[in-house]
Protein backbone atom coordinates (compact mmCIF):
# COMPACT_ATOMS: atom_id res chain seq x y z
CA UNK A 1 0.00 0.00 0.00
CA UNK A 2 2.33 2.85 -1.27
CA UNK A 3 1.18 6.30 -0.88
CA UNK A 4 2.94 9.26 -1.87
CA UNK A 5 6.35 10.57 -2.28
CA UNK A 6 7.69 10.79 1.77
CA UNK A 7 11.20 11.67 0.89
CA UNK A 8 12.80 12.89 -2.11
CA UNK A 9 16.41 13.35 -2.65
CA UNK A 10 17.72 16.03 -5.39
CA UNK A 11 21.17 15.53 -6.86
CA UNK A 12 22.93 15.20 -3.22
CA UNK A 13 26.27 15.61 -2.43
CA UNK A 14 27.99 15.36 0.44
CA UNK A 15 31.69 16.06 0.66
CA UNK A 16 33.65 16.03 3.97
CA UNK A 17 36.64 18.45 4.15
CA UNK A 18 39.68 17.06 6.71
CA UNK A 19 41.81 20.10 6.61
CA UNK A 20 43.23 20.00 3.03
CA UNK A 21 41.83 16.34 1.98
CA UNK A 22 38.43 16.29 1.19
CA UNK A 23 36.04 13.08 0.89
CA UNK A 24 33.40 13.00 -2.35
CA UNK A 25 30.90 10.55 0.60
CA UNK A 26 27.60 11.62 -1.80
CA UNK A 27 28.27 12.31 -5.48
CA UNK A 28 24.68 13.29 -6.66
CA UNK A 29 21.65 10.61 -5.31
CA UNK A 30 17.91 11.03 -6.78
CA UNK A 31 15.89 8.76 -5.25
CA UNK A 32 12.45 8.92 -4.67
CA UNK A 33 11.07 6.87 -1.97
CA UNK A 34 6.99 6.29 -1.71
CA UNK A 35 5.20 6.26 1.56
CA UNK A 36 4.98 2.83 3.51
CA UNK A 37 7.67 1.62 1.25
CA UNK A 38 10.45 -0.42 3.10
CA UNK A 39 13.65 0.35 1.00
CA UNK A 40 16.91 -0.90 1.77
CA UNK A 41 20.08 0.48 0.66
CA UNK A 42 22.88 -1.53 0.23
CA UNK A 43 26.73 -1.32 -0.81
CA UNK A 44 30.26 -2.03 0.74
CA UNK A 45 31.77 -0.51 3.88
CA UNK A 46 32.47 2.97 2.65
CA UNK A 47 29.74 3.39 -0.06
CA UNK A 48 28.18 6.13 1.39
CA UNK A 49 25.48 4.81 3.22
CA UNK A 50 25.86 6.55 6.58
CA UNK A 51 25.93 9.71 4.78
CA UNK A 52 22.82 9.27 2.81
CA UNK A 53 20.73 8.51 5.78
CA UNK A 54 22.57 11.27 8.24
CA UNK A 55 20.68 13.80 4.99
CA UNK A 56 17.24 11.62 4.58
CA UNK A 57 17.56 11.64 8.45
CA UNK A 58 17.36 15.44 8.88
CA UNK A 59 20.66 14.72 10.79
CA UNK A 60 23.57 16.55 7.99
CA UNK A 61 23.05 19.26 5.12
CA UNK A 62 24.05 18.27 1.76
CA UNK A 63 27.16 20.46 0.67
CA UNK A 64 25.18 20.38 -2.49
CA UNK A 65 21.21 19.35 -3.61
CA UNK A 66 18.26 18.94 -1.99
CA UNK A 67 16.35 16.70 0.48
CA UNK A 68 12.57 17.02 0.63
CA UNK A 69 10.73 15.41 3.25
CA UNK A 70 7.54 15.45 2.97
CA UNK A 71 8.02 17.80 0.19
CA UNK A 72 9.84 20.48 3.00
CA UNK A 73 13.48 21.40 2.27
CA UNK A 74 15.34 20.10 5.11
CA UNK A 75 18.14 23.03 4.64
CA UNK A 76 15.12 25.95 5.05
CA UNK A 77 14.10 24.43 8.55
CA UNK A 78 15.01 25.95 11.86
CA UNK A 79 16.91 24.35 15.18
CA UNK A 80 13.22 24.04 16.52
CA UNK A 81 12.02 22.66 13.11
CA UNK A 82 14.44 19.91 12.52
CA UNK A 83 14.26 18.94 16.43
CA UNK A 84 10.33 18.77 15.55
CA UNK A 85 11.07 16.20 12.67
CA UNK A 86 13.78 14.00 14.43
CA UNK A 87 11.29 13.91 17.45
CA UNK A 88 8.27 13.40 15.52
CA UNK A 89 8.88 12.91 11.54
CA UNK A 90 11.56 10.18 11.71
CA UNK A 91 12.37 7.51 14.04
CA UNK A 92 16.06 6.40 14.12
CA UNK A 93 17.38 2.74 14.96
CA UNK A 94 21.38 2.56 14.94
CA UNK A 95 23.90 -0.21 15.05
CA UNK A 96 24.64 -0.20 18.28
CA UNK A 97 21.37 0.35 19.80
CA UNK A 98 22.20 3.99 21.07
CA UNK A 99 19.96 2.86 24.60
CA UNK A 100 20.39 5.96 27.58
CA UNK A 101 22.37 3.76 29.77
CA UNK A 102 21.07 5.32 32.60
CA UNK A 103 17.18 4.79 32.07
CA UNK A 104 15.30 1.58 31.79
CA UNK A 105 13.46 0.15 28.41
CA UNK A 106 10.07 1.87 29.26
CA UNK A 107 12.18 5.40 29.91
CA UNK A 108 13.73 4.82 26.87
CA UNK A 109 10.59 4.25 24.61
CA UNK A 110 8.74 7.24 26.33
CA UNK A 111 11.76 9.72 25.95
CA UNK A 112 10.87 11.03 22.71
CA UNK A 113 7.44 11.18 24.29
CA UNK A 114 8.39 13.36 26.89
CA UNK A 115 10.20 15.61 24.11
CA UNK A 116 6.87 16.11 22.26
CA UNK A 117 5.26 16.90 25.34
CA UNK A 118 3.62 14.12 26.81
CA UNK A 119 2.69 13.72 29.77
CA UNK A 120 3.74 10.63 31.98
CA UNK A 121 1.00 8.97 32.03
CA UNK A 122 0.22 9.26 28.54
CA UNK A 123 3.53 8.10 27.76
CA UNK A 124 4.17 5.32 30.02
CA UNK A 125 0.37 3.37 28.42
CA UNK A 126 1.99 3.95 24.99
CA UNK A 127 5.30 3.09 25.91
CA UNK A 128 4.18 -0.33 27.39
CA UNK A 129 2.27 -0.90 24.40
CA UNK A 130 5.16 -0.30 22.03
CA UNK A 131 7.05 -2.62 24.08
CA UNK A 132 4.38 -5.49 24.14
CA UNK A 133 4.41 -4.72 20.46
CA UNK A 134 8.03 -5.82 20.14
CA UNK A 135 7.68 -8.73 22.77
CA UNK A 136 9.12 -6.87 25.71
CA UNK A 137 6.53 -5.39 28.45
CA UNK A 138 7.79 -7.53 30.72
CA UNK A 139 10.99 -6.15 30.85
CA UNK A 140 10.31 -2.66 30.94
CA UNK A 141 12.32 -2.15 33.90
CA UNK A 142 15.76 -3.18 33.08
CA UNK A 143 18.10 -1.27 32.15
CA UNK A 144 20.19 -1.56 28.55
CA UNK A 145 23.22 -3.72 30.19
CA UNK A 146 20.47 -5.86 31.60
CA UNK A 147 19.52 -6.93 28.06
CA UNK A 148 21.10 -8.80 25.05
CA UNK A 149 22.20 -7.23 22.20
CA UNK A 150 18.51 -8.15 20.12
CA UNK A 151 16.42 -7.02 23.31
CA UNK A 152 18.00 -3.62 23.16
CA UNK A 153 17.64 -3.34 19.53
CA UNK A 154 13.83 -4.10 19.86
CA UNK A 155 13.53 -1.56 23.06
CA UNK A 156 15.27 0.64 20.26
CA UNK A 157 12.68 -0.02 17.67
CA UNK A 158 9.97 0.24 19.80
CA UNK A 159 11.76 3.87 20.77
CA UNK A 160 11.96 4.60 17.18
CA UNK A 161 8.09 4.53 16.85
CA UNK A 162 7.34 6.63 19.70
CA UNK A 163 5.90 9.39 18.22
CA UNK A 164 3.83 7.82 15.21
CA UNK A 165 6.76 8.44 12.60
CA UNK A 166 6.12 8.10 8.94
CA UNK A 167 9.56 7.58 8.69
CA UNK A 168 11.86 4.97 10.08
CA UNK A 169 15.83 4.84 9.37
CA UNK A 170 17.87 2.05 10.22
CA UNK A 171 21.67 1.94 9.99
CA UNK A 172 22.81 -1.70 9.41
CA UNK A 173 19.99 -2.35 12.50
CA UNK A 174 21.12 -5.87 12.48
CA UNK A 175 25.07 -5.22 12.56
CA UNK A 176 25.73 -6.33 15.74
CA UNK A 177 23.69 -8.97 15.91
CA UNK A 178 23.84 -12.41 15.57
CA UNK A 179 21.97 -14.18 12.46
CA UNK A 180 19.12 -15.56 14.64
CA UNK A 181 18.65 -12.17 16.43
CA UNK A 182 19.26 -10.15 13.19
CA UNK A 183 16.08 -11.96 11.31
CA UNK A 184 14.15 -11.38 14.45
CA UNK A 185 14.74 -7.75 14.31
CA UNK A 186 13.80 -8.08 10.12
CA UNK A 187 11.18 -9.40 11.13
CA UNK A 188 9.91 -7.17 13.75
CA UNK A 189 10.52 -4.47 11.31
CA UNK A 190 8.81 -5.99 8.21
CA UNK A 191 5.90 -6.54 10.42
CA UNK A 192 5.41 -2.68 11.65
CA UNK A 193 6.09 -1.68 7.83
CA UNK A 194 2.74 -3.58 7.62
CA UNK A 195 0.68 -3.01 10.29
CA UNK A 196 1.32 0.83 10.69
CA UNK A 197 2.43 1.14 7.08
CA UNK A 198 5.27 3.07 7.88
CA UNK A 199 8.34 3.86 5.43
CA UNK A 200 11.03 1.83 6.40
CA UNK A 201 14.64 2.82 4.97
CA UNK A 202 17.31 0.77 5.86
CA UNK A 203 21.15 0.32 5.29
CA UNK A 204 22.45 -3.18 5.35
CA UNK A 205 25.23 -5.34 4.24
CA UNK A 206 22.70 -8.50 5.42
CA UNK A 207 20.63 -10.27 2.42
CA UNK A 208 18.12 -11.12 4.70
CA UNK A 209 16.74 -7.58 4.97
CA UNK A 210 16.49 -8.43 0.98
CA UNK A 211 13.61 -10.42 1.14
CA UNK A 212 11.68 -7.94 3.27
CA UNK A 213 11.90 -5.05 1.04
CA UNK A 214 10.15 -3.71 -1.22
CA UNK A 215 12.98 -1.78 -3.25
CA UNK A 216 16.61 -2.25 -3.35
CA UNK A 217 19.13 0.65 -4.01
CA UNK A 218 22.52 -0.27 -4.51
CA UNK A 219 25.32 2.16 -3.43
CA UNK A 220 28.53 2.38 -4.74
CA UNK A 221 31.16 5.20 -4.51
CA UNK A 222 28.56 7.72 -3.56
CA UNK A 223 26.23 7.02 -6.46
CA UNK A 224 23.40 4.64 -7.16
CA UNK A 225 24.41 1.83 -8.59
CA UNK A 226 21.07 0.56 -9.47
CA UNK A 227 17.67 0.60 -7.83
CA UNK A 228 16.00 -3.25 -7.88
CA UNK A 229 12.23 -4.23 -7.24
CA UNK A 230 12.98 -7.42 -4.58
CA UNK A 231 10.70 -9.68 -6.66
CA UNK A 232 13.59 -9.60 -9.12
CA UNK A 233 16.43 -10.52 -7.24
CA UNK A 234 15.05 -12.74 -4.90
CA UNK A 235 15.95 -15.45 -7.29
CA UNK A 236 19.68 -14.54 -7.51
CA UNK A 237 20.54 -14.30 -4.16
CA UNK A 238 23.90 -15.22 -3.57
CA UNK A 239 26.74 -13.23 -1.89
CA UNK A 240 26.85 -9.80 -1.12
CA UNK A 241 29.94 -7.59 -2.52
CA UNK A 242 30.27 -5.42 0.64
CA UNK A 243 31.89 -7.42 4.19
CA UNK A 244 32.54 -5.99 7.06
CA UNK B 1 4.48 15.05 -7.75
CA UNK B 2 5.81 18.41 -9.16
CA UNK B 3 5.77 20.95 -6.20
CA UNK B 4 6.77 24.43 -6.75
CA UNK B 5 8.49 26.23 -4.82
CA UNK B 6 5.42 28.81 -3.18
CA UNK B 7 3.42 25.29 -2.72
CA UNK B 8 6.33 24.23 -0.36
CA UNK B 9 6.58 26.99 1.31
CA UNK B 10 2.98 26.31 2.79
CA UNK B 11 3.97 22.86 2.94
CA UNK B 12 6.42 24.15 5.23
CA UNK B 13 4.02 25.53 7.68
CA UNK B 14 1.83 22.85 7.49
CA UNK B 15 3.65 19.86 7.55
CA UNK B 16 6.75 20.65 9.69
CA UNK B 17 5.69 21.89 13.74
CA UNK B 18 8.39 23.83 15.96
CA UNK B 19 9.55 21.64 18.85
CA UNK B 20 8.09 22.71 22.43
CA UNK B 21 10.61 23.89 25.20
CA UNK B 22 10.17 21.38 27.76
CA UNK B 23 9.14 22.82 30.94
CA UNK B 24 11.89 22.84 33.38
CA UNK B 25 10.80 19.84 36.01
CA UNK B 26 11.37 17.62 33.00
CA UNK B 27 14.98 18.78 32.38
CA UNK B 28 14.80 18.34 36.90
CA UNK B 29 13.29 15.03 36.68
CA UNK B 30 15.48 13.36 33.68
CA UNK B 31 18.99 15.14 35.30
CA UNK B 32 17.90 13.76 38.87
CA UNK B 33 17.87 10.12 37.21
CA UNK B 34 21.30 10.39 35.71
CA UNK B 35 22.53 12.01 38.77
CA UNK B 36 20.75 8.75 40.82
CA UNK B 37 22.67 6.15 38.58
CA UNK B 38 26.01 7.69 38.35
CA UNK B 39 26.21 8.85 41.93
CA UNK B 40 29.33 7.24 43.19
CA UNK B 41 31.24 7.76 39.73
CA UNK B 42 30.20 11.46 39.76
CA UNK B 43 31.46 12.06 43.96
CA UNK B 44 34.93 10.88 42.46
CA UNK B 45 34.58 13.52 40.19
CA UNK B 46 33.04 16.10 42.39
CA UNK B 47 36.26 14.76 45.13
CA UNK B 48 38.19 18.33 44.28
CA UNK B 49 35.22 20.65 45.24
CA UNK B 50 34.50 18.57 48.65
CA UNK B 51 38.30 18.60 49.70
CA UNK B 52 38.20 22.06 49.18
CA UNK B 53 34.92 22.66 50.97
CA UNK B 54 36.60 20.62 53.54
CA UNK B 55 39.35 23.18 53.68
CA UNK B 56 36.88 25.98 53.78
CA UNK B 57 35.02 24.93 56.23
CA UNK B 58 37.56 23.84 58.43
CA UNK B 59 39.26 27.02 58.33
CA UNK B 60 36.26 28.53 58.80
CA UNK B 61 35.10 26.83 61.86
CA UNK B 62 38.43 26.47 63.22
CA UNK B 63 38.99 30.14 63.25
CA UNK B 64 35.81 30.43 64.65
CA UNK B 65 37.06 28.13 67.55
CA UNK B 66 39.98 30.28 67.68
CA UNK B 67 38.40 33.48 67.91
CA UNK B 68 36.03 32.13 70.64
CA UNK B 69 38.56 30.81 72.92
CA UNK B 70 40.37 34.08 72.71
CA UNK B 71 37.45 36.33 73.51
CA UNK B 72 37.65 38.24 76.79
CA UNK B 73 35.24 35.95 78.79
CA UNK B 74 36.57 32.94 77.88
CA UNK B 75 39.90 34.93 78.86
CA UNK B 76 38.92 36.03 82.32
CA UNK B 77 37.42 32.55 83.10
CA UNK B 78 40.47 30.09 81.67
CA UNK B 79 43.31 32.76 82.25
CA UNK B 80 44.22 31.96 78.28
CA UNK B 81 46.23 34.03 76.21
CA UNK B 82 47.12 34.51 72.63
CA UNK B 83 50.32 34.45 71.78
CA UNK B 84 51.96 37.32 69.58
CA UNK B 85 52.90 36.52 66.26
CA UNK B 86 51.31 32.44 66.58
CA UNK B 87 47.67 32.53 65.57
CA UNK B 88 47.31 28.99 66.41
CA UNK B 89 48.73 29.01 69.73
CA UNK B 90 46.90 29.83 72.92
CA UNK B 91 48.28 29.66 76.59
CA UNK B 92 46.43 28.75 78.90
CA UNK B 93 47.17 29.37 82.99
CA UNK B 94 46.06 26.54 84.74
CA UNK B 95 43.14 27.71 86.80
CA UNK B 96 43.85 25.51 90.25
CA UNK B 97 46.21 28.50 91.26
CA UNK B 98 49.52 27.02 91.15
CA UNK B 99 50.37 29.51 88.21
CA UNK B 100 51.10 26.75 85.78
CA UNK B 101 50.88 27.17 82.33
CA UNK B 102 50.33 25.08 78.99
CA UNK B 103 50.81 25.54 75.89
CA UNK B 104 48.34 24.94 72.96
CA UNK B 105 48.93 24.25 69.64
CA UNK B 106 46.35 23.61 67.16
CA UNK B 107 46.65 20.53 65.19
CA UNK B 108 47.61 21.34 61.61
CA UNK B 109 45.89 18.40 60.23
CA UNK B 110 43.62 19.71 57.86
CA UNK B 111 45.68 22.34 56.67
CA UNK B 112 48.47 20.73 56.01
CA UNK B 113 47.16 18.00 54.13
CA UNK B 114 45.19 20.63 51.79
CA UNK B 115 48.20 22.41 51.33
CA UNK B 116 50.15 18.79 50.61
CA UNK B 117 47.17 18.66 48.12
CA UNK B 118 48.05 21.44 46.32
CA UNK B 119 51.63 21.19 46.40
CA UNK B 120 51.15 17.47 44.91
CA UNK B 121 49.01 19.56 41.99
CA UNK B 122 52.30 21.57 41.40
CA UNK B 123 51.06 24.76 43.40
CA UNK B 124 53.31 26.08 45.74
CA UNK B 125 51.39 27.29 49.27
CA UNK B 126 54.52 27.42 50.82
CA UNK B 127 52.19 26.26 53.33
CA UNK B 128 53.28 22.41 54.20
CA UNK B 129 56.93 23.77 54.88
CA UNK B 130 56.90 27.47 55.95
CA UNK B 131 55.07 26.46 59.68
CA UNK B 132 57.35 24.37 61.50
CA UNK B 133 60.06 26.95 62.46
CA UNK B 134 57.78 29.45 64.13
CA UNK B 135 56.72 27.04 66.63
CA UNK B 136 58.66 27.29 69.93
CA UNK B 137 59.03 30.94 70.12
CA UNK B 138 59.46 33.72 72.40
CA UNK B 139 55.70 32.18 73.96
CA UNK B 140 53.15 33.45 76.35
CA UNK B 141 54.59 36.66 76.76
CA UNK B 142 51.02 38.64 76.33
CA UNK B 143 49.41 39.72 79.13
CA UNK B 144 46.32 40.27 79.54
CA UNK B 145 45.99 43.44 77.66
CA UNK B 146 46.69 41.84 74.43
CA UNK B 147 43.46 42.19 72.97
CA UNK B 148 44.85 44.63 69.95
CA UNK B 149 47.62 42.43 68.90
CA UNK B 150 45.66 38.97 69.15
CA UNK B 151 43.16 40.74 66.77
CA UNK B 152 46.03 42.06 64.01
CA UNK B 153 47.03 38.29 64.34
CA UNK B 154 43.62 37.05 63.24
CA UNK B 155 43.90 39.38 60.43
CA UNK B 156 47.02 37.97 59.24
CA UNK B 157 45.65 34.74 59.54
CA UNK B 158 42.47 35.16 58.13
CA UNK B 159 44.27 36.91 54.43
CA UNK B 160 46.72 33.43 54.33
CA UNK B 161 43.82 30.93 55.21
CA UNK B 162 41.56 33.38 52.18
CA UNK B 163 44.25 33.12 50.03
CA UNK B 164 44.58 29.15 50.51
CA UNK B 165 40.93 28.57 50.31
CA UNK B 166 40.56 30.62 47.50
CA UNK B 167 43.32 28.75 45.61
CA UNK B 168 41.79 25.39 46.40
CA UNK B 169 38.12 26.46 45.10
CA UNK B 170 39.89 27.45 42.00
CA UNK B 171 41.74 24.32 41.55
CA UNK B 172 38.52 22.09 42.48
CA UNK B 173 36.49 24.43 39.34
CA UNK B 174 39.80 23.84 37.12
CA UNK B 175 38.85 20.14 37.94
CA UNK B 176 35.53 20.07 37.54
CA UNK B 177 35.68 21.62 34.20
CA UNK B 178 38.54 19.18 32.88
CA UNK B 179 36.09 16.02 34.10
CA UNK B 180 33.00 17.58 33.19
CA UNK B 181 34.80 17.73 29.37
CA UNK B 182 35.88 14.42 29.69
CA UNK B 183 32.04 12.92 30.51
CA UNK B 184 31.06 15.39 27.43
CA UNK B 185 33.19 13.26 25.12
CA UNK B 186 32.66 10.45 27.18
CA UNK B 187 28.67 11.06 26.81
CA UNK B 188 28.75 11.93 23.38
CA UNK B 189 26.67 8.65 22.07
CA UNK B 190 23.95 9.52 24.80
CA UNK B 191 23.87 13.63 23.41
CA UNK B 192 23.81 12.92 19.92
CA UNK B 193 21.19 10.45 20.59
CA UNK B 194 19.14 12.96 22.65
CA UNK B 195 19.47 14.64 20.08
CA UNK B 196 18.17 12.49 16.97
CA UNK B 197 15.12 11.89 19.30
CA UNK B 198 14.20 15.76 19.47
CA UNK B 199 16.15 17.20 22.39
CA UNK B 200 16.61 20.64 21.56
CA UNK B 201 20.28 22.41 22.70
CA UNK B 202 19.14 24.25 25.38
CA UNK B 203 17.28 21.12 27.17
CA UNK B 204 21.53 19.87 26.73
CA UNK B 205 22.48 22.74 28.46
CA UNK B 206 20.21 22.23 30.99
CA UNK B 207 19.91 18.91 31.98
CA UNK B 208 24.19 19.28 32.23
CA UNK B 209 23.95 22.53 34.65
CA UNK B 210 21.55 21.16 36.85
CA UNK B 211 23.09 17.79 36.95
CA UNK B 212 26.29 19.56 37.81
CA UNK B 213 24.38 21.31 40.29
CA UNK B 214 22.61 18.41 42.15
CA UNK B 215 26.01 17.17 42.19
CA UNK B 216 28.14 20.25 43.77
CA UNK B 217 25.35 20.39 46.06
CA UNK B 218 25.39 16.94 47.76
CA UNK B 219 29.79 17.69 47.06
CA UNK B 220 29.84 20.74 48.61
CA UNK B 221 27.32 19.18 51.99
CA UNK B 222 29.70 15.90 51.99
CA UNK B 223 32.80 18.46 51.98
CA UNK B 224 30.93 20.58 54.93
CA UNK B 225 30.37 17.49 56.78
CA UNK B 226 34.09 16.22 56.78
CA UNK B 227 35.03 19.74 57.36
CA UNK B 228 33.18 20.01 60.38
CA UNK B 229 34.11 16.54 61.51
CA UNK B 230 38.11 17.34 60.99
CA UNK B 231 38.33 20.48 62.69
CA UNK B 232 36.32 19.30 65.40
CA UNK B 233 39.15 16.47 66.04
CA UNK B 234 41.53 18.41 65.67
CA UNK B 235 40.22 21.49 67.90
CA UNK B 236 39.81 18.71 70.35
CA UNK B 237 43.51 17.43 70.08
CA UNK B 238 44.95 20.88 69.84
CA UNK B 239 43.07 22.30 72.90
CA UNK B 240 42.16 19.54 74.73
CA UNK B 241 43.09 21.71 77.98
CA UNK B 242 40.21 23.60 77.41
CA UNK B 243 37.61 21.48 75.56
CA UNK B 244 35.16 22.27 77.29
CA UNK B 245 35.58 25.87 76.88
CA UNK B 246 35.37 25.04 72.90
CA UNK B 247 31.24 24.88 72.38
CA UNK B 248 30.29 27.56 74.14
CA UNK B 249 32.68 29.76 73.29
CA UNK B 250 32.01 29.44 69.57
CA UNK B 251 29.51 31.94 67.40
CA UNK B 252 27.48 29.83 66.24
CA UNK B 253 25.36 31.94 64.30
CA UNK B 254 28.38 33.06 62.17
CA UNK B 255 29.43 29.54 61.91
CA UNK B 256 26.22 28.69 60.37
CA UNK B 257 26.15 31.82 58.09
CA UNK B 258 29.21 30.65 57.18
CA UNK B 259 28.12 27.15 56.16
CA UNK B 260 25.00 28.56 54.34
CA UNK B 261 27.78 30.72 51.96
CA UNK B 262 29.95 27.45 52.29
CA UNK B 263 26.78 25.61 50.78
CA UNK B 264 26.15 28.17 48.30
CA UNK B 265 29.75 29.03 47.02
CA UNK B 266 30.11 24.92 45.80
CA UNK B 267 27.13 24.73 44.25
CA UNK B 268 27.73 27.80 42.03
CA UNK B 269 31.09 26.53 41.28
CA UNK B 270 30.26 23.67 40.61
CA UNK B 271 27.23 24.80 37.90
CA UNK B 272 30.09 27.78 36.89
CA UNK B 273 32.45 25.11 35.93
CA UNK B 274 29.80 23.31 34.00
CA UNK B 275 29.19 25.92 31.63
CA UNK B 276 31.90 25.52 29.01
CA UNK B 277 31.44 21.62 29.02
CA UNK B 278 27.89 22.22 28.91
CA UNK B 279 27.73 24.38 25.62
CA UNK B 280 30.22 21.95 23.99
CA UNK B 281 27.76 19.38 24.23
CA UNK B 282 24.66 21.13 23.29
CA UNK B 283 26.88 21.63 20.00
CA UNK B 284 27.23 18.04 19.23
CA UNK B 285 25.78 16.94 16.08
CA UNK B 286 23.13 14.70 16.05
CA UNK B 287 25.59 12.26 13.82
CA UNK B 288 27.61 11.76 16.70
CA UNK B 289 24.84 9.25 17.51
CA UNK B 290 25.94 7.50 14.09
CA UNK B 291 29.84 7.22 15.26
CA UNK B 292 31.01 3.22 15.30
CA UNK B 293 33.72 3.69 17.17
CA UNK B 294 33.17 2.59 20.70
N1 LIG C 1 32.49 12.66 9.42
C1 LIG C 1 33.24 12.29 8.36
N2 LIG C 1 34.35 12.98 8.06
C2 LIG C 1 35.09 12.62 7.00
N3 LIG C 1 34.83 11.61 6.17
C3 LIG C 1 33.73 10.88 6.41
C4 LIG C 1 32.88 11.19 7.52
N4 LIG C 1 31.86 10.30 7.52
C5 LIG C 1 32.07 9.49 6.48
N5 LIG C 1 33.19 9.83 5.80
C6 LIG C 1 33.71 9.19 4.59
O1 LIG C 1 32.66 9.15 3.65
C7 LIG C 1 32.63 7.92 2.99
C8 LIG C 1 31.29 7.24 3.19
O2 LIG C 1 31.13 6.86 4.52
P1 LIG C 1 29.80 6.23 5.13
O3 LIG C 1 28.65 7.04 4.69
O4 LIG C 1 29.99 6.04 6.58
O5 LIG C 1 29.76 4.81 4.40
P2 LIG C 1 28.98 3.49 4.82
O6 LIG C 1 27.95 3.83 5.85
O7 LIG C 1 28.40 3.00 3.54
O8 LIG C 1 29.98 2.53 5.34
C9 LIG C 1 33.79 7.10 3.53
O9 LIG C 1 34.87 7.22 2.67
C10 LIG C 1 34.09 7.76 4.85
O10 LIG C 1 35.45 7.64 5.15
MG1 LIG D 1 27.72 3.07 7.77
Amino acid sequence: MLGQTIVRTKDVKRIYTMGNVTVEALRGINIEIRAGEYLSIMGPSGSGKSTFFNMVGGLDKPTEGKVYIDEVDVAQLDAYELAWLRCRKVGYIFQSFNLIPVMTALENVTLPMVFAGLNNDEARDKGMELLKQVGLDKRHSHKPFEMSGGQQQRVAIARALANDPAIVLADEPTGNLDLKTGTEIIDILKRLNKERNVTIISATHDMKMLKASDRIVWIRDGRVDKIEKSEDIVIQEGSVDGEH
Amino acid sequence: MPTSDSQLLEGNKIRIGKQIVLPFSKAVEISLRGVRVRFWRSMITMSGIILAIAFMVSVWVGGAVLDGLRSPEVRERKVISAVLGEPDKLVYEAADGTGKTVELKRERVVRNTVAFILNSKGYDTGAASGEEGAQGADGRSAGPGGAAPAAASVQSRGSKDLWLVVLSLCVAVVGIVNAMLMSVTERFREIGTMKCLGALDSFIVKLFLLESGFLGGIGTAIGVAIGLLLTAVSSLIGFWAVRGEIFSAISWSSVLWGLGITLLTGTALSVIGTIYPAIVAARMEPVAAMRQEA
